[in-house]
């Protein structure tokens, strides 16, 4: 394999795999480049520490201020939460409320209230809801 | 206030105030009939079917968004009850069902029929409300899979 690297200006650094057939092991590597790309940076008390979006169970704005939350702390993030949206995988996040942003993958169980709002109940027991603007959203999503 | 939700209000209105209306309607044809009386007076009628409006009036206010909007279930199928059981009660005694104070048990039938009927709303709640959790809940364990699947994770 051969790895080069290019300096031309360019906003965002961009990967390109030149290959003659795209296989398994080619595939791999573009899923784990994109991993790379998966860490956000996050205060913890005073400490600065980079978090993986996968430990994240939901973000959440608060008086101007984003903080996400995974299942051992709350930190904040200078990224605001719709910019937020935009970036992360929309397979994976979803706007739940206008001040919230879950993980699926770490939502344990959904149940519909009558209000017809969701309640989301998260992997470590958390309970959150998903606001009956976002509700269509989640549905179409899993395809209920 | 919203279209929607006062749309709804009224389709609940016309649709509960029909549907009590033609069922007290029956009730008192069979009561009538079984008693051998041959007419049912227009006072009569009136009375039941303001009887009926007035607790259709309580359900829609309880039930639907237009004046609760963020109640949960339970509060408003508690205020609910509490305020057709007065309601009910007032009416009957103007209906000339109940007269006087009553003796004890009339009063603890009527609460405990009452009670009875909150518990069954519970309850059906309560299943409706779990399956529906459930079926949401596999179809999020199905797109979870799905996306590990994707991932290679």
């Amino acid at each position: 394999m051969d790895v080069q690297i290019q300096e031309n200006g360019c906003a965002l650094p961009q990967v390109i795999i030149q290959c003659r057939k795209v296989t398994d092991e080619i595939l791999q590597l573009k899923r784990h480049i994109e991993r790379l790309d998966t860490k956000l940076q996050a205060k913890n008390g005073g400490e600065t520490c980079f978090v993986h979006l996968a430990d994240v169970l939901y973000f959440e704005s608060v008086d101007n201020r984003t903080f996400l939350y995974t299942e051992q702390a709350v930190m904040e993030i200078r990224q605001r939460l719709y910019a937020l949206e935009d970036w992360l995988p929309e397979k994976d996040f979803m706007r739940s409320s206008k001040s919230q942003i879950l993980n699926l993958a770490k939502i344990r169980s959904l149940k519909p209230e009558i209000n017809r709002t969701i309640l989301v109940t998260m992997c470590n027991g958390e309970r959150l809801s998903i606001s009956r603007k976002y509700v269509p959203g989640i549905k179409q999503r899993l395809s209920i | 206030m919203r279209k929607k939700d006062l749309i709804q209000f009224f389709v609940w209105m016309r649709n509960g105030t029909a549907f009590c209306i033609s069922w007290f309607l029956l009730l008192l044809v069979i009561a009538h009939s079984l008693s051998h009386t041959e007419s049912i007076s227009t006072l009569a009628l009136a009375k039941m079917m303001l009887l009926s409006a007035g607790g259709v009036l309580l359900f829609c206010i309880f039930f639907t968004r237009l004046f609760l909007r963020r109640w949960q279930f339970l509060p408003r199928l508690t205020c609910c009850i509490l305020s057709v059981g007065i309601y009910e009660c007032a009416g009957l005694y103007w209906l000339g069902f109940f007269r006087g104070s009553g003796g004890i048990i009339p009063w603890v039938i009527f609460a405990s029929i009452l009670f009875l009927l909150y518990l069954l709303c519970i309850g059906i709640y309560q299943i409706y409300s779990r399956k529906k959790g459930r079926l949401y809940t596999q179809a999020l364990q199905k797109y979870q899979q799905s996306r590990r699947e994707e991932t290679g994770e």
